[in-house]
This record gives C-alpha cells, structure tokens and sequence, in this order.
C-alpha cells in the first residue's frame, strides 16, 4: 500500500520505517538489514537511511513510503493517489519509478485524478465516475 | 521469538523517542507513588512510636507502711493476676532505700534511725496493638486491694495519647484509601493521554498491517517503563528523606524513623507498573478495532 500522506512514521528515521514493515510480517532479523537498504536503493534514497521524515521533500517521502511497500516484496501494489500532494515534476518522477517496479514483475494498481500524467504510457487506465465504471 | 525481541526493544526505544511524554507520564508516577510512599512510612513509624509510649506505660502502687515484704509480695502476685497487666516489679522497704541512696547520697537510716519508706511495686501493662489500651479498670482493681495506700500513673496523658492515635489511625487509613484512588486516576490518565497523542502512529502501523499485538506490546512495555522509573524515582527520594530526616532526628530526640526498604520498594514498583499499565491498555484499546 502506498498511501497520498505517505503515512510515515515520524519519530524514526528512514530505514526504521521501513525495517518496520518487514518486523510487522515476522522477518528473520538477519535479513532486514540488507533487505532495507536494497529496497531504499531501488527507490534512489540510498544513503538516506538516517535521515527522518521530517528531514525529507515531499518526494523523498513518497519514494520512501514505496519502498516501504516493495520491501515485503508484493505480488501487487496497491497507490492511493500517490502523486496527490507532490509539484508536477516529482509526480512524473514517481509514476516512472511505478513503471520501473512494473517492469520488474510487480503488478502496480494506481488512483489517481491527474489524467494528463498517466494517459498514453501504454498502461491499462480505467475510468471511474460516482463510484461506475465509465471506460476500460 | 525474533518479533517479541524487536517488540520489547521497540518499547524502550519509543521511551527515548517520546522522551517529553515520557517525562509527565513519570513525573506524575513519581509523585503519586512519593505520597503512597510517605503514607506507607508514617503509619509504620506511627505503630512503632506509639508502642514506645505503652512500653513506658507503668503503674506505679505504694503499699501501707506497716506491711511486711512478704504481705507486699503476696499482694503483687494478687496483682499479677488483673487481665490487662504485663508484668510486676516489687521493690521492697529496703530496695526502696537503696534506690533513694544512690540518687540522692543520703543514708536514711543513718538520718531518721529507721526506714521510711513503704514497700512498692511497678505495674506494667499489656501491649494492645491498634485497641485503644485502657488503664482505668486495672487501677480500680488495684485500689480496691487491701494494704494498697496510693497508685501512682500518667493518667491523662496515656488517655490523650491513646485518643490521638486512634483519631491518627483512623484518618490515616481513609487518607491512604483516598491518594490511592487519586493516583490511580491521575497516572492512568496521564498515560492514556500519552498515548492518545500517538494516534496517528497506531493508524499508520494498522495500515501497514501491524497486528494489534505488534501494535499494543511496545505500549504497555513503554508503560511499564514509566511505572517503573517513576516507582525507582520515588523510592530513592524516600529513602533519601528518610535518611536525612533520621540524621537530624536522632541527634535531638533519639528517635528515628524505619523504613522497610525491601516492602516499600516491591509495592510502590508493583503499584506503579500495574496502575501504568492498566492505563496504557484501556487506552489502546479505543484505537484498536
């Protein structure tokens, strides 16, 4: 799950956010470490680890807050407007990190009300309108 | 096994992490605990102090000059057998001269040519823990004896002091039973508010998809810690007061103030850890669904 508030918690720094996430599931300790760090260089904040999430853009959280989602490795991720709160540029920038997690073998299923940054990238888009299904 | 590890090591951490919190949830164990604690003292001392007085308690019976130590002596064990007396000392015609000598340095009979003194005896009473003790009964069975010519006690001051501590025991015990109920008030309170402002924390950690083990676990070992350092805190400082109280004290009235470290200790920890931790898990409870 990736949420449009990041749902960060704030008072530990990066790399226990998302160590959390794999304590949350019961993770071998020995693991996590390495784990963490990978997924925090899959999303470019390597080197970030210590920072808190006070300390980073609005960006930098989000990706954060993705590779929180992609530590666990999914078979599907879930992103609740995920570019709802970040400048058009740093949207772009995390829709092509979406791409690139898709590309990889994880199926990503995004909402979002910004027609105009996913429309002709080649993904299936569905149009929702009062709760209907409006185009496929 | 690795999770309950991280769980019990996150709990102490987010102590560190929410240090201000932190701080009033302890602060206010500690305070409420310091006030058990001084209650605790006092009526343990108050016990001890007042059992010093009824050990000095003492009656003291003066026979008819013309009786013989022996008829004293018969007389004393007729005493012996009034309910409420300890024990009996019978200080003969001569003891009493003896005694008379070796206080003021004057020989009587080298004075007056024969002895003056009466023969007497020393009434103790029994120790009656948390009973009002009452003395009237027993000197009225001792002044109805014959040959007994006068009685001698601190009548109205043991009746005074007697009437003191049962007022004293009295308010003492509602006084108790009232702070307690306060602290457990005001600490439960405290950390449930602690715990409110991390709402947004338990949201985020349900959305990842903690369960509300994961979620409540650091909590209540976050509580116990408060419960815990607030107790240790509380009990140094009473010890600490103690000490200094004693030290000043014992030099001007040789008295001195015991504390039972090891009770006072366990219970104000034990009060403490579980008053937090009742607070703390009602509280988590209204954000667990």
């Amino acid at each position: 799950m990736v949420f449009q508030d990041y749902q960060l918690l704030d008072d530990r720094n990066l790399f226990d956010n998302i160590a959390l996430a794999l304590h949350v599931i019961g993770d071998d300790k020995a693991d996590i470490y390495d784990r963490v760090m990978e997924s925090l260089d899959d999303v470019g904040l390597a080197g970030r680890e210590k920072h808190f999430p006070h300390e980073l853009s609005g960006g930098e959280q989000q990706r954060a807050s993705i590779a929180r989602a992609m530590v666990k490795e999914p078979e599907l991720i879930l992103a609740d407007e995920p570019t709802g709160n970040v400048d058009p540029v740093v949207a772009y920038e995390l829709v092509k990190l979406l791409e690139e997690i898709n590309n990889e073998g994880t199926s990503v299923l995004m909402a979002s009300h910004n027609y105009g940054l996913i429309k002709g990238r080649g993904h299936r888009i569905i149009e929702m309108q009062d709760g209907e299904l409006r185009r496929n | 096994m690795d999770q309950m590890l991280f769980l019990l090591i996150e709990g102490s951490r987010n102590l560190w992490r929410h240090k201000l919190t932190a701080l009033g949830a302890v602060f206010s164990v500690f305070f409420t605990l310091l006030l058990i604690g001084i209650l605790l003292v006092m009526n343990d001392n108050t016990d001890k102090l007042i059992n010093y007085f009824r050990g000095k308690y003492k009656i003291e019976v003066f026979f008819n000059e013309t009786l013989t130590n022996g008829e004293a002596e018969n007389i004393v064990k007729n005493i012996r057998t009034i309910p409420g007396v300890r024990s009996t000392t019978l200080i003969t015609k001569e003891d009493a001269m003896t005694i008379f000598k070796s206080q003021f340095e004057e020989d009587v009979m080298e004075l007056l040519g024969y002895n003056p003194f009466p023969a007497s005896c020393v009434v103790n009473v029994v120790k009656q823990k948390n009973r009002l003790l009452t003395v009237d009964p027993i000197i009225q069975r001792i002044k109805s004896i014959k040959g007994v010519s006068d009685v001698h006690y601190q009548g109205r001051l043991i009746k005074r002091i007697e009437s003191y501590y049962q007022k004293f025991l009295k308010a003492i015990t509602y006084l108790s039973g009232i702070v307690l109920i306060i602290s457990i008030i005001i600490i439960s309170n405290t950390i449930r508010l602690t715990i409110y402002s991390k709402k947004e924390l338990i949201r985020a950690l349900e959305l990842i998809g903690a369960t509300s083990l994961f979620i409540q676990v650091p909590f209540l070992v976050e509580a116990m810690l408060h419960g815990l350092i607030g107790a240790v805190l509380a009990i140094i400082t009473l010890m600490v007061s103690v000490m200094f109280v004693n030290a000043n004290l014992s030099v001007m009235y040789g008295i001195s103030f015991e504390l039972n470290g090891i009770v006072i200790a366990l219970s104000l920890s034990g009060i403490g850890i579980f008053i937090s931790l009742i607070g703390s898990q009602r509280a988590i409870a209204r954000f667990l669904k």
